[in-house]
């Protein structure tokens, strides 16, 4: 029991750090939290949906159109809700991103309609490992989804664009007079961070299915994780995204099933108090 | 000094009669209103009271909490326990709901406030996803996932405030009683201290102030506002179920103040009436009602991100420095 | 931001404000012929639990068709008002308010969920107006017969149903087999889930171990460990479509064969349609499926996926029984008086409808039964009819 519990804890959590990945990289690049990223992964689902079922394209290629897909959301929604008010205080981004996520959250039911819906499968069937049954799609989720962490470390690491983006994030005034264009770079930011949270939504459809709701649980884990990592650190929201997925599953074995969403907070708490910039944050500074 | 204490009476004097103003013809209210509208008022003033504490919270002392529903439930189901299983009377059971949710959050707030920033504000979304799981199962207390149903309405002595004009008559006079209390706290020398956390927290505790013992305090004074609207709330639906105090409508909250202004009380009673009469003008949409209200809520905020108070405010500053200039200029 | 915007804008909130003042008026009578009479319909359009809103909006094209092509009623057409009630208490009691300040409308639907016809329950005692819920709790039961003679429960509360499963299943699996339970903690599994623990303790028999979830679980790997270590063979579920898919599709691809009895969400169109043949072998007591052996509630079937190509839903079925009903009690008070068709409500003692037979003499439970369905190869089968007496 418990090694089934340790692989499917793992394999959600995954999915959590997928989502956590995408708020972190827009945190760190314009310092807000992106309140709209579970309706990213909504999007990303039904565009999945909309290629693979509604166009009949193999599952593979409909998670790439998704993602591209994605990217122009991304953009689209920077450009709306995030650009007009770059000068103003954080709140009023967070509100309008609120606002931003009820139109998104229901203009996907307005498109795609009410009834859930499901892809296909990246791969069917089951593994047994010892007495553990993992569904493949579990691992699928899990190789890609170290794939696109791989891909966006060497991509801010290791080329002129991430070079531009990190300038960007570090101050936006500075790189400005370097001739960076701000507005590319942001908006590029959130074109990856729309299309990774996009791809955990295609890839997740078939397990949890989609309906427009879907992404705001997702969400909601998806902030334990970034708060539990420390904010803006991208190794952080990944191993916090793995430890809220283990606390879900061993704590609804072991303490109670009811409280399962509870017990997350109760850990994201106790690592608070005892660290109360997260587990890889650095300290917060108090301005003179 | 006696000058300064001077111009405080008097921006208290305008204030107060601009707010007695308002609740006059407040109070005209439910001759042109049908009994609909009177319902979506009472509502309106109720969340005003919840938008309130986050006025005092955000607006004063700079934290932003998303738990202020979650305190508006607990205030709710205090008053049906007392009445309901203990059979105190109306006056009482709301006086203990008041003060039962300010203590509640006033200890809460000494856990909490040694997280800073967005950490703060994260624990309040963990907070208030543990209260929604406890009104939702937390059967002997709060009637699990149905509920409690059967509470009686407000009543002073024999006379009961049963229909809904007289609960308008009810609440609008809480409203306007807090309303004068927030006054009353901004001019005081705990409403300054507030201030001084707001802007600078370091510089707050240089000048002697503790900063976790008195942002408790505004935690305290939310939990206060939230119980009184969340006894108020059980008096006029009779009815609590966990639906309503949910995240959601803590974000509403949010939306309602920055909308309004977080500069003074009015702002958030005019960004509370707005937001819930958005909610109601958009209903012959019908099936895209949620889409333009989102949307709505967008573009008001891209077009005033000051809220509209503050929009306002920079009109009329505007205003005086051309008349200063024109005066300079003669 | 340019003037022009601001102007918009400030145009915009004035006219919110001025809103409240002319709000409630009644629409403009243009039309000729004689006046429609109107019902109110309360329905999650949109937010979280828009499916339902989906099924009522769809099926009122239907009903009212069906009803003014054969004259409509009292010589008079019909005209379903809807308004949204956003899956909360607020929502639902303001929508409600919002149709019964319309003196037109003569009787008012409730949303699909007991929470929010408890909700509305105060509403209708102040309006003094025939109010039918759709939920189907037993404590909703309770509350339209003893406290509210305005709110009639048409729909077949859960305990018949659940009992009717339970009993099938002890005949089928015998007195040995051992049960787990599992359950959303939202009201209806809640409810259910304790219906079905009682039913099977009046045959003797304890379920091993009792495991709730809360609703917007995706993740059941710990539970159905529990469920796997306590060595139970035959599994109890209660949740609702997604949930419940979520569920059979975890269940199955652990490599657990073993019977689920499911609440009504299990053998849902919507359920079979996610998870596909893994759904087979789930029984359930259900109110509705589109395979019913009811000759109308497969007439409506038929005439709703010719229509909408889609399978007609439960709360569509629903709510054409809702509004049937309410036209009968029209014809037989003879008027559109608000009282008298409370009156005339409580004497329809037998009223055959698309999903059951419905007895009114009580408030509480009016309907009288719902189907026995077991899933296989991807589809509903129905096994039986489940049918109750009513004592008055």
């Amino acid at each position: 029991m418990n090694l089934q519990l340790l692989f499917s804890g793992f394999s959600t959590g995954i999915i959590y750090s997928l989502i956590a990945m995408g708020m972190v990289l827009i945190f760190r690049s314009v310092g807000i939290m992106n309140f709209a990223q579970g309706e990213f992964l909504m999007f990303g689902g039904y565009f999945c949906y909309m290629f693979n079922r509604l166009l009949d394209l193999p599952i593979g290629l409909s998670l790439i159109l998704a993602s591209i897909c994605m990217g122009f959301v991304g953009v689209v929604f920077m450009r709306t809700s995030y650009w007009p008010l770059r000068h103003a205080e954080s709140k009023a981004i967070i509100v309008s991103a609120m606002g931003a996520s009820i139109a998104l959250k229901e203009g996907a039911r307005l498109i795609w309609g009410a009834v859930p819906v499901t892809v296909d499968r990246a791969s069917e069937g089951v593994v047994n490992i010892g007495t553990a049954v993992i569904m493949k799609q579990n691992i699928a989720i899990i190789v890609i989804a170290f794939m696109v962490m791989v891909l966006i470390y060497l991509l801010l690491e290791k080329t002129f664009i991430g070079n531009i983006m990190q300038a960007t994030a570090q101050d936006q005034y500075m790189a400005s007079l370097t001739g960076i264009p701000v507005i590319v770079s942001i908006g590029m930011t959130f074109a990856i961070s729309a299309m990774i949270t996009g791809i955990g939504g295609g890839l997740l459809a078939p397990l949890f299915f989609l309906n427009n709701t879907m992404g705001t649980t997702a969400g909601a884990k998806a902030f334990a994780a970034i708060v539990i990592g420390g904010f803006g650190s991208v190794p952080g929201a990944i191993v916090g995204g793995i430890i809220v997925g283990l606390v879900e599953a061993f704590g609804g074995a072991y303490i109670s099933s009811t409280y399962q969403l509870v017990l997350i907070y109760v850990v994201l708490f106790i690592v608070l108090m005892l660290r109360p910039q997260g587990l890889f944050g650095e300290k917060i500074q108090e301005k003179a | 000094m006696m000058k300064g204490t001077r111009k405080g009476n008097l921006i208290t004097g305008r204030y107060m009669i601009t707010l007695t103003c308002i609740t006059i013809a407040g109070c005209f209210l439910p001759l042109v209103l049908s009994s609909y509208m009177l319902r979506v008022m009472n509502i309106a003033l109720i969340s005003y009271m919840c938008v309130l504490s986050v006025y005092v919270l955000l607006g004063m002392c700079g934290q932003n909490s998303f738990a202020q529903a979650g305190f508006w439930g607990v205030g709710a189901y205090i008053t049906a326990n007392c009445l309901l299983k203990l059979n105190l009377g109306p006056i009482v059971s709301m006086i203990i709901a008041i003060a039962g949710t300010a203590l509640f959050a006033f200890v809460l707030g000494f856990a909490f406030f040694r997280l800073k920033q967005y950490y703060f504000t994260f624990a309040t979304i963990g907070l208030m996803t543990i209260f929604n799981g406890l009104f939702m199962n937390w059967k002997e207390v709060t009637g699990g996932a149905l509920g409690i149903s059967g509470i009686p309405p407000f009543a002073i002595f024999s006379f009961e405030f049963s229909n809904e004009t007289s609960k308008f008559f009810l609440i609008i006079f809480c409203a306007f009683v807090v309303t004068f209390l927030m006054k009353i706290l901004f001019n005081s020398s705990l409403g300054r201290q507030f201030m001084a956390i707001r802007d600078n927290e370091l510089a707050a505790g240089c000048m002697g102030i503790n900063p976790l013992l008195t942002k408790s305090k505004a935690f305290a004074i939310g939990g206060a506002l939230c119980g009184l609207g969340g006894a108020l709330y059980a008096y006029l639906s009779g009815y609590l179920s966990f639906q309503v105090f949910t995240y959601n409508q803590s974000t509403m909250y949010l939306i309602m103040i920055m909308l309004g202004g977080t500069i003074n009380p009015i702002g958030a009673l005019i960004g509370t009436m707005i937001i819930s009469l958005l909610q109601e003008f958009v209903r012959p949409l019908q099936n895209y009602m949620q889409l333009i209200y989102g949307v709505g809520i967008m573009l008001l905020m891209i077009v005033q991100p000051e809220g509209i108070l503050g929009g306002i405010k920079a009109l009329y500053g505007k205003y005086n420095e051309r008349k200063t200039l024109r005066r300079s200029e003669a | 931001m340019t003037r022009k915007l601001k102007a918009v804008t400030l145009l915009l909130i004035a006219m919110l404000l001025a809103f409240p003042v002319f709000a409630g008026g009644n629409s403009e009578s243009s039309s000729d012929g004689p006046e429609p009479i109107k019902i109110g319909l309360t329905a999650v359009l949109t937010g979280d639990r828009s499916l339902e809103g989906q099924y009522s909006r769809r099926v009122i094209e239907i009903v009212e068709e069906e009803i003014n092509g054969s004259g409509g009623v009292l010589g008079r057409p019909i005209e379903i008002v809807i308004e949204d009630s956003l899956g909360t208490d607020i929502g639902a009691v303001n929508a409600y308010r919002k149709l019964a300040s319309d003196d037109d409308i003569v009787a008012i639907i409730t949303p699909d969920s007991s929470n929010d016809g408890m909700a509305q329950s105060p509403s209708a005692l102040e309006f003094r107006i025939l109010t039918t819920a759709q939920g189907s709790s037993p404590t909703l039961r309770d509350m339209c017969n003893n406290d509210n003679p305005y709110l009639f429960q048409i729909r077949t509360c859960d305990e018949t149903l659940c009992k009717a499963l339970i009993d099938y299943a002890y005949e089928e699996f015998g007195p040995d087999a051992k049960y787990a339970v599992i359950h959303d903690t939202e009201t209806s599994s809640n409810d259910q889930a304790r219906l079905f623990t009682e039913a099977l303790q009046a045959h003797g028999v304890e379920p091993l171990v009792t495991v709730p979830f809360t609703t917007g679980t995706k993740d059941f790997s710990s539970h159905i460990a529990i469920i796997q270590q306590s060595g139970a063979d035959v599994i109890i579920a209660a949740a609702f479509q997604t949930e419940a898919a979520i569920l059979i599709q975890q269940i199955r691809s652990m490599g657990i064969d073993s019977p689920i009895l499911g609440s009504n969400g299990f053998a849902d169109p919507v359920t079979i349609g996610l998870a596909g043949e893994l759904c087979d072998n789930v029984y359930s007591g259900v109110q509705w499926v589109p395979e019913t052996t009811n000759p109308k509630g497969a007439a409506l079937a038929a005439e709703y996926q010719e229509r909408f190509n889609e399978a007609c839903g439960k709360s569509a079925a629903q709510v054409y029984d809702n509004i049937n009903i309410i036209c009968e009690a029209i014809r037989i008070a003879g008027t559109t008086d608000r009282e008298a068709v409370r009156d005339a409500m409580s004497t329809i003692s037998d009223y055959h409808g698309a999903i059951t037979t419905y007895d009114c003499r009580t408030n509480g439970g009016c309907g009288l039964g719902g189907l026995l369905v077991r899933v296989t190869k991807g589809q509903a089968e129905v096994l039986g009819e489940i049918i109750s007496e009513k004592d008055i």
